[in-house]
């Protein structure tokens, strides 16, 4: 289908860039009202703008929109024009984006009052608003990635937001070099696909794959002449991959992600669980001509098998977490590798419905921790929680109905979009399947444990707070000292949102509801509209496929449920009364203590890393700086060869004072003179 | 002698003139020192925006050509003439001299005199380097050059200052005496006469035998000067000694004449030689580009660290040079414009640390975001643009030049873009780690307590910069456009001219869809970029072709007679240029007098 031309998508991007650009300039002068007002008119002004071209996308019979903005790159062969598309996929990602990001913008006012960066932090989240929506909107490869980097400095920025904590500022270094290493991929992967397309546009690489004849005879000409273009398709696929693991948090550059967490809470809620991570699922549905099983079945291989076990390794990690963002942050990690396996197995609506559904409950959950972390005057370890149910009610409600759609229990967004993943899988590969179900049910253990530690039992943060606090804790907030410390409850700026993502996260499976749901007569006589979500996105990613048979989906959709009741049930109840002494005493020795260790230390990933790149390449560096360049170097070119010129030039020494200026004066004599010889 | 290439001569020679024009000024009036050398230099840098007015895009081969007898005995001419390339190094020299001036305003206490004359004196070697047609003007810009920046490092400079004054001289002494015999061995003509100018020593073919030994006289003068591995231990050396302003002009300008020497001497003139040396700049190249970025990596010197994130920066330019194809050799031009903005910038931004504290010793800092938010902000972004952030200055050209050089016909080439694509994790590694050190984490230090913000003038220093970054980052066409034209007549001749290589014919991409070339910009509804087939295996005339000037070697078919080597813009209905009013005929000492041009009426009279 040829896009229509719509230029008004210019204005998604546009209207964050000039909030975060006065924001920059003039921002540390304007009243704080007037800071609200410009963050928060840009971030609603572009999703008004989304929606205004989602309904615009909708009238024309979903036509893809495009803006051709200018002609960006242009050099010899290549033409990378900067230009915005629009079709399903975008508008789902970009409502997500700039929905999602308006309500954090206006939980952001309440829990960032009090900070004295308060313009400084508004500034960046326009900025990260409109490198997003960069991403989402870029009609081709080179495009994108301007949105791919500007989200990385945008989180940079944000996780170092105090920077005056090294830990801080150091987490957001490795947050911006570790996905630099995944960009080193997406560059040699837009260098493969540009040289065998010609062009990095999305539109033309489409068609080029809809014209791709035979996969598996030899190219006789060009630069890939000798290999096949499946061979050249699977490598791009696998190059971008990387770079889809740096910024998605997958095996082996997940560990940035943990870290992040440094950053403001809302901050994590918006970058780091909703949308920024998505990214590299977004940008592998977008490519799914060639991340195809049918295309690249090595690559999809790697990436359902990559996701699969990021499903299931970080859960095990978060089960051992005891800062309450840490725990929520494998299990950003781990959903994102449940998109992954969707998306590798070639079901790709259903990892992005789980894209959505995830943005809706994951941010809830990061604003409900905020909420508590708030309340608590900075405190982050669930050990010096517990007892929150009745005093922050509307957190407890909102946090629980997340926690029930990320367990996976019917009938919350959740639910639905699990399921329809581990359903594929079920399909077309039981190991992966069994992956799945097992990272379900991690899942529901962590969050049955840190519902029970955080919001059960009795309040232990009277007691302990302000003793030896391990972990990093909201600097703004700083530390209370008292014994009894005053609650401080989420304003009116931080509940709505909460109210708004809950209410998310209970219904919108109704986008999506599996095609066993179309049952006559239930809705007022009519059949229930199933799978609205999948065709919606057929446009993009192909019809949707019904492939088990009703009776084993039912029978799945059984199994989950209770398989997450069950381990949700199981966390609560040993947590419920606070950390567990039974555990603790289990795990004091033996085979449990290791196991133990290994998971809080997150499988010593981070040290090995530490040991085998960082430091044998820092040393190799300092050999290079501290001894070849002033001994190898300098000794031998520089030294030795004065050396010799001494030796041989005795004769000559008159004329070698060393006296610069003397040199000089010859020179210029010299010079001199033959010119006036000359004339 | 048109307007036009009078305005050529005057940019080259206005600072010159200032520089004369200072040395009647009291020694002591410094107010008015430091005005008048700024405010000549920013009159300068708006007369070099007229040459960017009336520079005709899109258009390969010489404009603003000045061409007057000078020294005839020699084959001595006064040749000055830029090209899309020249014309942005001449930009870049003019926008950067008077950011320096402003920028040392109150850095430099001591001998205010000299040094405005220096700089300025400085500047006219630099421009005349970038646009000198003719060997020995070159080559005495290029040694008139050495003399104020080594008296800049030597007077004005930190504590081991002549150490490094004297490495920096002894390093590129050395090399340029090397070329002084090539040109001297260029220019003897085989009848026993003498002519330096460019053109003929580009008709002329070398024996296979001389031929390298000349190219490689060349290339080790230009390789010192860019610098390449393993000749690169004087700049940081120099860097670290000289002042804010000479360390500026050094990374900003200096360094870009070692690759601007490339591109227009040592390449064009011996090809054949310089194709076999490709491999070689190549592995140099990747060297330099992860070398240098490691040991930017570990320097306790910010300075230091500065200085050989150019040494990794600059291999990405030869790298571009060394993939030899259109992409990337134009954005190895690029890189050297951006990096003159990024870096020139970092080095002033040391330079206010440096003003306030006294040290750039890293470990000296920490925290500054605090009290100084505006350099921090500045800092920040600058880092960002030389780390390559899309949409800003850095990634137009480091983009080109591996994309050009991953989809390079060359062997190997796809591995070296891998490679040196790791020099892109590696900046943002040392540069962040450099961010890192100066503004975050406590505020420990008590001598930085106190330390103040930018004043408004370091902001008006460095607003420019910063503009400009954003402005080449999101609109490069606005370089590109006038860069390419001359980069792909000059690879297009390289291949024709060398022997042995066969002629630049890169493909779109074997799987290219058939509606590329009617759906994306105006660009690509040309057809491939078609060989040029030579008509018959004369170099004279294929240079015809490259110059276009009129042919005054008498071969048959007669000046101008070969089409533009772009096919498909004119059957496409792009807008053909009208070529002929911008060149000239060319006056070769020695050769007969050319024909009258009949296809170019504006060719008017030779000097």
């Amino acid at each position: 289908m040829r896009p229509e031309s719509y230029s008004l998508l210019y204005l998604i991007p546009l209207l964050p860039l000039i909030g975060a650009a006065t924001l920059t300039l003039v921002g540390a002068r304007l009243p704080k009202a007037l800071v609200v007002l410009v963050a928060l008119g840009g971030s609603l002004g572009a999703f008004a703008a989304s929606i205004a071209s989602t309904w615009v996308f909708y009238r024309l019979q979903e036509t893809p929109l495009e803006a051709v903005l200018w002609e960006w790159i242009a050099v010899g062969r290549y033409t990378f024009d900067f230009t915005l598309g629009f079709d399903a996929l975008t508008s789902a990602l970009i409502l997500v984006v700039t929905g999602v990001g308006f309500l954090i913008h206006v939980y952001s006012v309440g829990y960032m009052k009090e900070d004295p960066g308060f313009f400084r932090y508004f500034a960046y989240l326009n900025f990260f608003i409109f490198a997003m929506s960069i991403l989402a909107l870029g009609r081709s490869l080179p495009v994108m990635f301007i949105g791919w980097e500007g989200v990385g400095l945008a989180s940079y920025l944000l996780i170092g937001f105090w920077y005056s904590d090294p830990e801080k500022a150091l987490a957001g270094k490795k947050a911006f070099i570790v996905n630099r290493i995944g960009d080193f991929g997406f560059l040699i992967g837009i260098f493969t696909l540009v040289g065998l397309f010609g062009t990095g546009d999305f539109q033309l690489l489409k068609e080029a794959a809809a014209g791709l004849r035979d996969l598996d005879e030899v190219l006789k000409i060009g630069i890939f002449a000798g290999y096949t273009p499946r061979a050249v398709i699977t490598f791009a696929c696998l190059s971008l991959f990387v770079g889809a693991c740096g910024k998605s948090a997958q095996i082996p550059l997940y560990v940035w992600l943990p870290d992040a967490m440094a950053g403001p809470t809302p901050v994590s809620a918006l970058i780091h669980a909703a949308t920024m991570v998505t990214a590299g699922v977004y940008m592998v549905v977008r490519l799914n001509f060639f991340f195809s099983p049918s295309v690249a079945p090595i690559a999809m291989h790697v990436i359902a098998w990559v996701g699969g076990l990021t499903a299931i390794f970080a859960a095990s990690i978060g089960l051992a977490q005891n800062d309450i963002k840490k725990v929520l942050a494998y299990s950003t990690v781990s959903q994102l590798g449940y998109m992954f396996l969707a998306a590798g197995l070639g079901a790709y609506s259903a990892a992005v419905f789980h894209l959505v559904t995830h943005a809706f409950f994951k941010a809830c959950l990061f604003l409900g921790s905020g909420a508590v972390i708030h309340a608590l005057h900075g405190e982050q370890d669930m050990r010096r929680m517990g007892g929150l149910r009745r005093p922050l009610p509307v957190v407890f409600w909102t946090f629980l109905i997340s926690t029930l759609a990320l367990a996976g229990v019917a009938p919350l967004a959740g639910f639905f979009s699990k399921d329809a993943i581990l359903a594929r899988a079920f399909d077309v590969s039981r190991p992966l399947w069994m992956l799945g179900f097992l990272g379900a049910g991690l899942t529901a253990l962590y969050m049955g444990r840190l519902l029970g530690l955080t919001f059960f039992g009795s309040a232990r943060y009277n007691a302990a707070h302000g003793a030896d606090v391990g972990h990093g804790a909201d600097a703004a907030h700083g530390h209370g000292t008292a014994k009894e410390i005053h609650l401080h409850k989420p304003d009116l700026w931080m509940r709505t949102p909460l109210i708004l993502l809950g209410a998310l996260a209970a219904v919108a499976g109704l986008l999506n509801l599996p095609h066993v749901f179309h049952l006559e007569g239930v809705a007022g006589g009519h059949a229930l509209e199933t799978q609205w979500f999948d065709h919606y996105l057929s446009s993009v990613v192909g019809a949707p496929q019904v492939l088990l048979d009703a009776g084993i989906e039912w029978l799945l959709m059984g199994v989950s449920v209770v398989w997450a009741v069950f381990w949700l049930f199981a966390g609560y109840a040993i947590y419920r009364r606070g950390p567990s002494a039974t555990l603790e005493r289990a795990t004091r020795s033996g085979p449990a203590r290791w196991a133990h260790v290994v998971l809080r230390e997150k499988w010593f990933v981070d040290e090995v890393y530490e040991y085998v790149i960082v430091i044998p390449v820092r040393t190799m560096a300092s050999f290079f700086a501290l001894f070849i360049d002033p001994f190898v170097i300098d000794g031998l070119f520089v030294k030795g060869s004065a050396l010799g010129v001494r030796s041989s030039g005795r004769g000559l020494s008159w004329l070698q004072t060393g006296n610069i200026q003397s040199y000089a004066t010859v020179f210029v004599v010299a010079v001199a003179a033959i010119i006036l010889w000359a004339v | 002698m048109t307007g036009a290439s009078q305005l050529l001569a005057a940019v080259v020679f206005l600072p010159l003139v200032g520089a004369f024009l200072l040395m009647l000024f009291p020694a002591d009036d410094h107010r008015n020192l430091k005005a008048t050398a700024f405010g000549l230099s920013a009159l300068n840098f708006v007369l070099s925006a007229g040459l960017w007015m009336s520079f005709e895009p899109r258009v390969p081969g010489y404009q603003f050509e000045t061409n007057l007898a000078w020294i005839e005995q020699f084959g001595i001419r006064f040749h000055l003439g830029i090209d899309g390339i020249s014309l942005l190094l001449v930009l870049l020299t003019t926008f950067l001299v008077p950011i320096t001036l402003l920028g040392a305003w109150t850095a430099i206490e001591a001998r205010v005199k000299e040094f405005t004359i220096a700089i300025l004196a400085l500047e006219t070697g630099m421009l005349g380097a970038f646009v000198s047609l003719d060997l020995f003007l070159f080559y005495v810009f290029w040694e008139a050059m050495l003399v104020p920046m080594y008296f800049l490092i030597g007077i004005w400079g930190g504590q081991r200052r002549i150490y490094a004054a004297i490495k920096f001289f002894i390093f590129t002494m050395a090399g340029s005496l090397l070329m002084l015999v090539a040109i001297l061995y260029v220019a003897s003509q085989p009848d026993g006469g003498w002519d330096f100018s460019l053109y003929a020593a580009l008709a002329r073919s070398f024996e296979p035998t001389v031929e390298p030994y000349l190219f490689w006289a060349f290339a080790v003068a230009f390789a010192i000067k860019v610098p390449l591995f393993p000749v690169h231990t004087w700049l940081p050396d120099a860097h670290v000694e000289a002042p804010t302003a000479g360390s500026v002009i050094l990374a900003g300008v200096l360094l870009k004449l070692g690759v601007y020497g490339f591109i227009r001497f040592a390449f064009p003139m011996f090809p054949t030689a310089a194709f076999a040396a490709l491999p070689l700049i190549t592995v140099l190249s990747l060297i330099s580009i992860v070398y240098g970025a490691l040991a930017a990596w570990v320097q306790p010197d910010m300075k230091k660290l500065v200085a050989y994130s150019s040494i990794s920066h600059l291999g990405f330019c030869m790298l571009g040079l060394a993939a030899m194809s259109v992409e990337a050799v134009t954005g190895s031009v690029f890189i050297m414009l951006a990096h003159g903005v990024s870096t020139g910038a970092l080095f002033l931004l040391v330079g206010v640390l440096y003003e306030r504290r006294h040290t750039r010793v890293l470990a000296d800092y920490g925290g500054i975001a605090k009290r100084a938010p505006i350099f921090a902000f500045f800092l920040v972004f600058m880092v960002m643009a030389s780390a390559g952030l899309p949409a800003l200055s850095g990634f137009p050209g480091e983009f080109l030049v591996l994309l050009g050089t991953f989809t390079s016909k060359r062997p190997m080439m796809m591995a070296a873009a891998c490679i040196a694509a790791t020099g892109v994790i590696l900046a943002a590694v040392y540069l962040l780690w450099m961010v890192h050190r100066i503004l975050f984490g406590p505020l420990q230090n008590p001598e930085n307590q106190h330390i103040k913000d930018m004043n408004l003038r370091e902001i008006a220093v460095l607003a420019p910069l910063a503009v400009l970054a954003i402005v080449l980052g999101v609109a490069p066409g606005l370089v590109t456009d006038r860069v390419e034209p001359a980069v792909e007549a000059w690879v297009q001749q390289l291949h024709e001219r060398a022997d042995g290589i066969p002629a630049y014919q890169p493909d779109h991409g074997a799987l290219a869809p058939v509606s590329l070339t009617r759906s994306v910009g105006p660009r690509l509804r040309r057809a491939p970029v078609q060989p040029v087939r030579p008509a018959q295996n004369d170099a004279q005339r294929r240079l015809d072709r490259l110059f276009r000037r009129g042919d005054a070697q008498g071969v048959p078919g007669g000046p101008g007679q070969a089409p533009v080597a772009r096919p498909g813009v004119e059957a496409q209905g792009a807008r053909p240029v009208d070529r002929s009013a911008l060149r000239r005929p060319i006056l070769i000492p020695g050769a007969p007098a050319p024909a009258p041009a009949p296809r170019s009426p504006a060719g008017g009279e030779v000097n």
